[in-house]
């Protein structure tokens, strides 16, 4: 089974894609209609949990195909994570050599201030708290792939 | 009154010198008797001398008198009956020279006794004298005339008439010196009486003197040394005596200057000093049996150690009781050896010689009974006079209880701690476990609506309109939950704050909602600097006035922010209020409006809201260790009112 969900993108500037840590498939949907209102055009894969994400930027484990699991231009990742937490997943990230110029951008339901401390401790490049309200949802987004894909000039990277 | 009189004459003050004194006047005295027994006696020996000699010349003069008349009248005895011209003319004069003789004689004791006696001698002398030489003359005459042997008869009769003349002036002047002799000899013989009674009366004298003497001595005796010296001496040593009874207080009497009133005084220093010892040693004694009291009755045990860190003298019955050994089980013995096996005292010798000094220090020990007491102990070293560690005294507090509560209390504090953090935990997963779910519901009504609104009559749209809104009332309520049970949890960040520049960034929050509901805030002007976490001021002051307008029906909403000094307390902690012109809250509600999610009006009156606001406010001024509290009448307006605590 192909664990990825792949949407081809065309017209944004840099076409690499994102990786979406999401455990909650409401939350995946959301986002996916989301960033289809959004015109993001962008391929958007999607990971379930911590170790799955570590695997796909290691190339270990179901991704130790490099082709299969392209770099990613920014990261979205969720705190709540089944497994190794989303704080984990991001030192982890910013430790590793090769991984840490990649933007992580956490995107979660919590709005406590100790995960915010935590993260931009851990390297996180923006936190954005998830909001109920779908409409307030779609602009997050929209101004996500806005800024990130548009307005930010990313780091090459090795692709 | 000897002795008043005796401390009236100026006496030398040393007792040494008065009884020199004394001594010296004795011995004058015993002199001048000596001496006037010496010149009685030579003047009465001497008196004798002279008048035996006087007399025993006036006996032999009158002896040679008597011896002189026998002559003479053998003389004229012979001249009468010479028988020649020559032997009566040597005869005459050979009287007439004893007659000479004899007046020389007279004469001399006429000097001495000049009396009528002597007199009478030297008239019949001259008497005598007148009639030798007439019967001189006669007898020659008849011699003269030879043949005439016979003579005129008248002749021979004159002769015969001045023989018996003769005759009888011999035997007169033989009976004078006789006479004279005799007076003489009575004369000596009253001499002698004389003397002898003389003699006798110096005896008398010299014993008087004696006797006074005597007297003197006696009554030096008896008042210097008896009374001065003795019974001075026998005072002090009855009064040391009585004083060893203990009886009554004793004081010598000080008389004088001199050496005894000096022994006097040290006597009485003596026995104060021995009295004020004896005073000492007896609260000694009691403040000995004050400390056992307190050692015996102490809750703690009391112990103390010598340097060889062996129990001493002290093992109180709180230390039988905490160990378990008697007082005389381990006295002597090392404290040590009480327990097996717990060595934090392995060195206890080398401390207690360095002065150990122990603050609540906590260890335990073996009982008697094998189970084991906590202890805290408090030591201080033991000094001796010379100031050199001489042991060291430990008070133990057994603490096995406190331990066990202590254990208990960690117990508690863990439980505390874990759900305290469970709390946390759960908030944490109110904000994200609950909100997931919420915003899956919004969402995918929200799609629905979007999707599907041509398939849904107006009641369907309702409906999901309803659900949408309930999910987001549900997230503003998660939401102030979480801001609630974070505002208890987190740290304030305390700073110095302006709260004019506070309120004034609030108000400039809230400038939009002021001018759209025509509100005017009145700032007073000295707003004090404070120590606060200023954003959480903010809040509150956010928070009120927020409330203010939205609770206030007036078409001029005035709001009044300012402080008051603190009347009450005094203290001088400022009084904060926010006062406004609104619908006011009914007396018995004013506790209700601080609890959370509680509303007095319906969801959609007033703005809506949560009914934290006032929850969250109220927990942050705590958080200050304030207080707030609300003054409102009822459709008049309100006066909340909050204090921040002392330290800010």
């Amino acid at each position: 089974m192909n664990p990825l969900t792949v949407k081809e993108n065309f017209v944004t500037k840099d076409n690499r894609p994102i990786l979406v840590v999401e455990d909650s498939p409401e939350d995946w949907l959301i986002l996916l209609r989301a960033v289809e209102k959004s015109n993001l055009k962008n391929k958007v894969i999607r990971v379930k949990d911590g170790d799955e994400a570590l695997d796909y930027l290691h190339h270990r484990g179901d991704f130790i195909d490099a082709s299969r699991a392209p770099r990613p231009g920014i990261i979205l990742l969720d705190l709540n994570l089944p497994g190794i937490n989303g704080l984990e997943v991001l030192s982890e990230i910013k430790t590793a050599p090769q991984l840490r110029t990649i933007p992580v951008v956490v995107l979660t339901t919590s709005r406590d201030e100790r995960d915010i401390e935590a993260c931009y401790q851990r390297g996180a490049s923006s936190f954005i708290s998830k909001p109920v309200d779908a409409k307030e949802f779609l602009t997050a987004i929209t101004r996500l792939k806005d800024y990130w894909f548009e307005i930010v000039i990313l780091p090459k990277g090795n692709k | 009154m000897f002795n008043r009189f005796l401390n009236r004459v100026p006496m030398p003050k040393s007792l040494q010198r008065q009884f020199m004194l004394a001594l010296s006047g004795q011995a004058v005295l015993i002199v001048a008797g000596a001496l006037i027994a010496v010149y009685g006696m030579y003047f009465s020996s001497d008196t004798t001398k002279r008048l035996a000699e006087e007399r025993l010349v006036h006996l032999q003069g009158t002896q040679d008198l008597v011896a002189h008349a026998l002559f003479i009248e053998r003389g004229a005895y012979n001249l009468l009956t010479a028988d020649s011209y020559d032997r009566v003319r040597a005869g005459y004069l050979e009287i007439l020279k004893k007659i000479d003789s004899l007046d020389a004689i007279v004469l001399c004791l006429g000097h001495a006794e000049n009396n009528l006696k002597v007199l009478d001698l030297y008239q019949a002398s001259q008497l005598l004298r007148n009639t030798v030489h007439i019967v001189a003359q006669l007898r020659l005459n008849i011699l003269n005339t030879p043949g005439d042997f016979s003579g005129p008869a008248n002749r021979q009769e004159t002769l015969r008439h001045f023989h018996t003349g003769l005759e009888l002036q011999v035997e007169s002047l033989t009976a004078a010196t006789h006479d004279l002799s005799v007076r003489f000899t009575e004369d000596y013989q009253d001499g002698i009486r004389q003397l002898t009674f003389k003699s006798a009366r110096d005896q008398r004298r010299v014993l008087a003197f004696l006797a006074g003497s005597v007297l003197f001595a006696w009554l030096f005796s008896r008042y210097f040394l008896g009374r001065h010296v003795v019974m001075r001496l026998r005072r002090i040593s009855e009064c040391l005596k009585m004083d060893e009874t203990g009886a009554v207080p004793q004081t010598v009497p000080v008389e004088g200057e001199d050496e005894i009133s000096h022994m006097a005084r040290a006597v009485n220093r003596f026995l104060d000093e021995r009295r004020l010892l004896a005073e000492a040693q007896h609260s000694l004694r009691e403040r000995e049996e004050t400390l056992r009291a307190i050692i015996d009755a102490a809750p703690a045990a009391i112990i103390d150690l010598d340097l060889d860190g062996n129990i001493h003298s002290i093992w109180n019955q709180a230390a039988e009781k905490m160990f378990g050994w008697s007082a005389l089980e381990v006295m002597g013995r090392p404290f040590p050896v009480l327990a097996e096996g717990l060595e934090e005292f392995g060195n206890l010798q080398e401390q207690i010689k360095k002065g150990l000094s122990l603050n609540g220090h906590e260890a335990c020990r073996k009982k008697r009974d094998g189970t084991i007491v906590d202890y805290s102990i408090h030591a201080a070293p033991l000094y001796d006079p010379e100031g050199r560690v001489s042991g060291n005294i430990g008070v133990l507090v057994d603490i096995t209880d406190r331990k066990l509560l202590d254990g208990r209390l960690q117990q508690k504090n863990a439980d505390l701690e874990r759900s305290n953090a469970e709390l946390e935990d759960f908030a944490y997963i109110v904000s994200h476990d609950l909100k997931e779910p919420l915003r899956s519901i919004h969402s995918f009504s929200s799609f629905l609506l979007e999707d599907h609104r041509e398939n849904l009559n107006s009641e369907g749209i309702s409906h999901l309109d309803i659900v949408r809104q309930s999910a987001k009332r549900m997230e503003a309520l998660l939401d102030d939950l979480l801001t609630y049970s974070r505002v208890g949890r987190v740290e304030m960040a305390k700073q110095p704050t302006d709260l004019s520049r506070v309120v004034s960034g609030v108000l400039d929050d809230l400038r939009t909602l002021l001018a759209e509901k025509n509100a005017s805030v009145l700032v007073a002007k000295d707003m004090p600097k404070v120590i606060c976490d200023h954003v959480r001021i903010g809040e509150v002051f956010r928070n009120l006035v927020e409330n203010a307008v939205k609770y206030n029906d007036h078409e001029k909403k005035h709001i009044e922010v300012g402080w008051l000094p603190d009347k009450k307390s005094g203290k001088g902690v400022p009084v904060f209020y926010v006062r406004d012109n609104g619908i006011g809250i009914r007396e018995k509600y004013l506790d209700t409006v601080f609890k959370i999610f509680k509303r007095l009006h319906g969801r959609e009156e007033y703005g809506g809201g949560t009914g934290s606001g006032l929850t969250i406010t109220r927990k942050i001024v705590e958080r200050h260790r304030g207080r707030i509290w609300i003054e409102s009448e009822f459709g008049r307006g309100s006066t909340f009112y909050f204090t921040l605590g002392p330290d800010s």
